[in-house]
């Protein structure tokens, strides 16, 4: 029995190739992973669990995996917007605000960080619109939300605005001409065909906010149970020199972020099931 | 006394402005009247506004002059009662050729049990019962577009229209629709404009053919072909029109070489 399939393409040599990609992913990525975990396993097992399970790093997780989860679900619905409009409409200045959207990628992060700091502290020029109504973002966890929201917006906008580009107008017309409404169509037939690729961005935002450091620790606060991200717990760990405690909380979240993008990914599969 | 019309077009008229901001006249003004339950072709070239034409009808666009009325009341937009088929079938990929029928029903307002038990008597109708769970990318394309027409069928709408349907589709698998859409007529009974490039299927398939001649899109004549269904498609009766619409095309074709070489 053949162990691989594979056809005949213009890359040449089915071995040399998939060699140098498994080699290329150990060296780039697999291998300082493994060293994460090594690192971790100097600790014995009841020392692994107390050092995750301390109060303040459980707090810590709640914050960071929950506001990356809120941020994404924003994202997902305003950068499905974003894209939308960009696609289907013409108006003046499209193009610049084409291009404003990849800013989040290129804004170095803790830049970002302090420009919504500044802007929405209690005497910013959004936050004191809101300190009265009160409602506070600055150095609260509605701040690490906004962090994460502003840098994973690209993500959605980018993956979801070609799809929308391809849209069928067949499939759309067919509807209008059937007598749905337009929130029929919507819901019926866009939808299920923008599915796959928000979920891919959802996926990506998540990812991204999860990981975020730069932006999020200028306005976060950084209040212990409060709000701490986790990623400054591991550089706090690292500067007390307790290298073992903060990797065996990096290799926790590597884990639990493993295992929700490979869910995500499943979704994305399942809502690809008839795909041509 | 002759019946009022189903479809009646009054010096309808379309022009278009090119990327030059050129005033383009996609179609002359068209007059034409279509009687309840006919079915007739538009056939021509590329470029004779045939599809414009079926467009405007079916309210996909707007015409530049003139009025569009189907039961005496002007076209403003599209309506489930006139029901458009698509040459790529414009079916839904993620949806079972049951979901593909309940769609058009469910966009009726139509639901449960009633809406399921008139898309299955529909489905069975184009014959596809053994199908009804397949998703369309396990169908073939002839299979497909049967699907469609159930979808279109299943709204009975009172007026059918349909863009080149037969277009994508295999010489066998053509011939074996365009029966199964005569039959399929007989039994409703729908008004149908069909457009096509193909003069056989036009002869074979309709009551009366238009014939249409590009730059600028017009009505070259319209020929009637007062033959029972179902036709002999070798038959001397049909040979005869079949003579007649191929010298006349002959014409249009002719004017439009020497119109193209004037322009370049």
């Amino acid at each position: 029995m053949k162990l691989f399939k594979h056809h005949n393409n213009v890359l040449p040599g089915f071995g040399p190739t998939l060699g140098f990609t498994l080699f290329y992913l150990s060296l780039i990525v697999l291998i300082p992973l493994s060293a994460l975990v090594f690192k971790a396993a100097g600790l014995t097992w009841s020392e692994f669990v107390s050092t995750v399970t301390a109060p303040r790093v459980l707090a810590s997780f709640r914050i960071t995996f929950g506001a990356a989860v809120i941020a994404a679900l924003i994202n997902s619905i305003f950068g499905v917007l974003v894209a939308w409009v960009l696609v289907r409409y013409r108006f003046p200045g499209r193009r610049i605000v084409d291009a404003l959207v990849d800013l989040p990628f290129a804004l170095p992060t803790a830049v970002a960080g302090i420009t919504l700091a500044t802007i929405y502290s209690p005497n910013g020029w959004v936050g004191r619109y809101l300190e009265p109504l009160g409602i506070k973002v600055a150095f609260t966890p509605l701040g690490i939300v906004l962090a994460m929201t502003f840098i994973g917006l690209p993500f959605v906008v980018r993956t979801v605005q070609p799809v929308v580009e391809e849209i069928d107008s067949e499939l759309e017309e067919a509807a209008v001409c059937l007598g749905a409404n337009r929130w029929q169509t919507l819901r019926r037939v866009i939808f299920p065909m923008l599915l796959p690729s928000i979920l891919t961005g959802f996926a990506l935002s998540f990812a991204r906010a999860v990981g975020e450091y730069g932006s999020i620790i200028f306005i976060a606060g950084n209040m212990p149970m409060v709000s701490e991200i986790t990623p400054l717990l591991i550089i706090t760990k690292l500067e007390q020199f307790d290298y073992q405690g903060a990797t065996a909380i990096a290799c926790v979240m590597l884990l639990a972020s493993f295992l929700m993008l490979l869910v995500i990914n499943l979704l994305q599969k399942w809502s690809r099931r008839f795909a041509e | 006394m002759t019946p009022s019309p189903k479809i009646s077009l009054q010096a309808v008229e379309k022009h278009f402005s090119s990327s030059h901001g050129e005033d383009v006249i996609a179609l002359a003004p068209v007059s034409l009247d279509i009687a309840p339950g006919e079915f007739v072709c538009l056939v021509g070239p590329s470029g004779c506004g045939k599809t414009t034409l079926v467009n405007l009808m079916a309210g996909f666009e707007k015409p530049s002059a003139g009025t569009v009325t189907i039961d005496g009341r002007p076209v403003r937009g599209t309506d489930p009662d006139h029901i458009m088929i698509f040459q790529d079938y414009g079916l839904y990929p993620w949806r079972t050729v049951l979901g593909n029928v309940l769609f058009a029903l469910e966009a009726k307002g139509l639901k449960g049990k009633a809406a399921a038990e008139r898309a299955t008597d529909y489905i069975d109708l184009v014959g596809l019962t053994k199908f009804i769970t397949s998703f369309p990318h396990q169908l073939s394309g002839g299979m497909k577009q049967r699907v469609a027409i159930a979808r279109a069928l299943a709204v009975e709408p009172s007026v059918l229209f349909l863009d080149e349907p037969f277009g994508a589709l295999d010489a066998f698998t053509r011939m074996y629709l365009q029966d199964e859409l005569l039959r399929l007529w007989q039994e409703k009974r729908p008004t149908v404009v069909f457009v096509t490039h193909d003069l056989d299927e036009a002869v074979y398939l309709s009551g009366r053919v238009v014939l249409m001649a590009p730059a600028p899109g017009r009505v070259q004549r319209v020929i009637d072909i007062p033959l029972h269904w179902p036709r002999d498609r070798l038959g001397d009766s049909l040979g005869r029109y079949r003579r007649e619409l191929f010298k006349e095309f002959h014409l249009v074709h002719q004017q439009a070489a020497v119109e193209a070489e004037y322009v370049i």
